[in-house]
């Protein structure tokens, strides 16, 4: 039997997993408040002499002002997904919350109840089971994994993996405490606000849907990024070590991409989009630079880049990327994309998905 | 046909770990391996359903350091090796049953052949909360797939949405410090009972069976209160409902009753037990399972 590094579901098994799981919708809530780079940086307390934009590339983020919270983001994501989709609330399954942040009212973090279970009660989803599932800046992707594998089995037939990120304020906190470029606490300047939701459902034969879904944590990195509870500010503190991550990510992504690629015998010239995780412009066109020349082959468009005007909007970068692109036009029907994950644990997953017209005619294109 | 526990494990907090909710964590994921006779690169997922945690880490999972210091592939991917993956759950103390479920998709579809459940809570820090409710304890429950009629049957879940009514906990910024604040009902138990019946009944009829066929109820919460409760609601004598000896034990309290229940010798090759959990929501969950062997 060959060995995969990535935690791997490919191709359908007539017995064990008959099924294939489709995109049927994608939804998000942007905040409208935009904090430019240049404002956020003048607010900090040190004179840093940094020049966040060049280095990052990010020129503004969404930042709720207290109008949104994780909550909020969440269920307008949920209902803005659905209203794109022919089903009804009451038709979901499963709801699967997987965001970083769950604040309410303001920065008040619920542990208990769960997150997912306000949000089924909130859209209406009064038959779905609920969970949180938490997996830093891959936790919707990882939520895509699991209802993936639950859709390919047929023990859920529809369900919806959803994400708030109120986590802007780690900005706040942090524009306190950055001296300088060596600050640990730098790329909580690059976060913005934002919430997601995907509905995966069963496809009807002959749709492509999701082909591969891998992934694995390279834990001996898992404390490059921690965020935790502030003592004595509100929120949330995050500390980084920017540079390893993003230097450990690209030696151990090409072999992880290969996996999956091989694992449905395509080779990386047959993506057509590939989105990452939205962490700096600067750092995604050096990252898939390098990738691209180990692979030897590179994929039909350069990289999805959000960033540069949503910031970091943690766990929910892809799909808000992903409606970017779609909105734009720019993905056709039966394209390939490549969803590749990279988050503090450290987290490595590579979703492949064909997207199909009737999703892009949810967003009003027509091929 | 269906995944199994191989081996569970309790552990406790001691002196040096009773902010550690990682340090018990791995204690029981260890303990668990060892007693098995797994090496910890055996292990192709770790889920993690803990909560209450050191200064309330959000990010990573906790189950991806865990990961590290269990020592699971923890080393950069190589070929002709496989890996781990490791994140977290959260469904308050039926997170272990919601980690079982998520174990047994992989499991059932090959994508894994075994998988560690773990659970632990221990106060998260020094005054960040007044009189912590819960033990500072873990556990872990090694999985892994049978092709003979032993194992888990479907999942069941129902949520009995209370807005938080029942129990909540929430961390928030009081007085200029970040507090964890926990607040129960004078009815908790007795809600959470309640809904673990209805649950209980739901899972049953799905299988088209009942409680005559069901050799023992593992229960969690383990406070007398609910215990009482659900075995009036399900109509059988409390002495069929096994549940942690520790009543304190939070989100470990289903792999506790696991655990000393096959001390005890109650978990005989072949029976049939009913897992259930009800807790804040609030959402409750059950799962049949033919113990092996």
């Amino acid at each position: 039997m060959v060995k995969h590094w990535l935690m791997l579901e490919t191709s359908p098994d007539a017995v064990r997993s008959p099924y294939r799981a489709r995109l049927a919708s994608v939804g998000r809530r942007l905040p409208s408040t935009h904090l430019t780079t240049e404002d956020l940086m003048a607010s900090t307390r040190h004179h840093t002499h940094i020049d966040l934009e060049r280095l990052t590339g990010i020129h503004e983020r969404r930042v709720s002002v207290g109008e949104d919270d994780s909550y909020t983001l969440a269920i307008a994501a949920a209902q803005d997904c659905l209203s794109r989709s022919d089903q009804p609330a009451s038709s979901l399954d499963v709801v699967i919350n997987c965001s970083i942040t769950k604040y309410r009212d303001g920065l008040t973090q619920w542990l208990e109840p769960t997150m997912s279970g306000a949000i089924a009660e909130a859209i209406g989803a009064t038959n779905a089971m609920t969970f949180d599932l938490s997996n830093a800046c891959a936790g919707m992707l990882s939520g895509v994994m699991v209802l993936n594998n639950w859709i390919r089995q047929g023990t859920v037939e529809r369900g919806l993996v959803v994400s708030g990120e109120y986590i802007s304020q780690l900005g706040r906190n942090a524009a306190h405490h950055v001296r300088n470029i060596l600050s640990r606490e730098l790329a909580s300047l690059t976060l913005g606000d934002a919430g997601a939701a995907i509905l995966l459902e069963r496809a009807p034969e002959g749709v492509k849907g999701i082909s591969v879904a891998g992934f694995t944590t390279v834990a001996d990195h898992s404390r490059l990024c921690l965020a935790f509870g502030a003592g004595d500010e509100p929120g949330a503190r995050m500390f980084t070590q920017s540079r390893t991550i993003h230097k450990t990510a690209i030696a151990d992504l090409p072999i992880l991409l290969r996996e999956a690629l091989d694992s449905v015998g395509i080779a990386f010239n047959d993506i057509d989009r590939v989105i990452v995780h939205q962490t700096s412009a600067r750092a995604i066109k050096k990252g898939m630079a390098e990738i691209t020349e180990i692979l030897d082959d590179a994929p039909r468009h350069d990289a999805v880049i959000t960033v540069d005007h949503y910031g970091n909007t943690a766990s929910t970068t892809h799909t808000v990327a992903l409606i970017d692109e779609i909105e734009a036009g720019r993905i056709r029907p039966g394209e390939t994309v490549a969803l590749i994950a990279l988050a503090s644990g450290l987290e490595l997953g590579v979703i492949l998905l064909t997207v199909d017209e009737e999703l892009l005619t949810s967003y009003g294109h027509n091929h | 046909m269906g995944t199994i526990i191989d081996h569970a494990t309790v552990a406790h907090a001691g002196w040096r770990s009773r902010h550690s909710a990682l340090h018990i964590a791995v204690a029981a994921a260890k303990a668990c391996l060892d007693e098995a006779g797994c090496p910890p690169n055996d292990l192709d997922l770790l889920v993690n359903a803990g909560l209450y945690r050191d200064r309330n880490l959000g990010e990573p999972a906790l189950a991806a350091l865990i990961q590290e210091d269990v020592g699971a592939n923890p080393e950069d991917p190589h070929p002709d090796a496989h890996g781990t993956f490791s994140f977290d759950v959260a469904n308050g103390i039926c997170g272990p049953l919601t980690a079982l479920q998520v174990a047994d998709g992989f499991l059932h579809s090959g994508s894994i052949h075994r998988a560690l459940v773990v659970a632990s809570d221990a106060d998260p820090a020094h005054h960040m909360t007044h009189d912590f409710p819960f033990a500072g304890a873990g556990g872990a429950l090694l999985c892994s797939w049978t092709d003979d009629e032993s194992g888990f049957g479907p999942f069941c879940w129902a949520n009995f949405p209370d807005g938080g009514e029942s129990f909540h906990s929430t961390v928030g910024h009081h007085d200029g410090r970040n507090r964890l604040e926990i607040t129960a009902s004078d009815l908790m138990d007795e809600t959470f009972a309640v809904a673990a019946a209805k649950v209980a009944f739901e899972c049953l009829d799905r299988a088209s069976t009942d409680l005559d066929t069901v050799d023992l109820i593992l229960a969690a919460p383990a406070r007398a209160g609910f215990t009482a409760g659900l075995a009036s609601d399900l109509g059988v004598p409390v002495e069929r409902i096994a549940v942690a000896r520790d009543e304190r034990i939070h989100t470990a309290a289903l792999i506790a009753a696991f655990h000393e229940a096959t001390a005890a010798d109650r978990l005989r090759s072949g029976s049939t037990v009913l897992l259930l959990a009800a807790g804040a929501g609030v959402t409750a969950g059950a799962a049949l399972y033919r113990v092996p062997g």
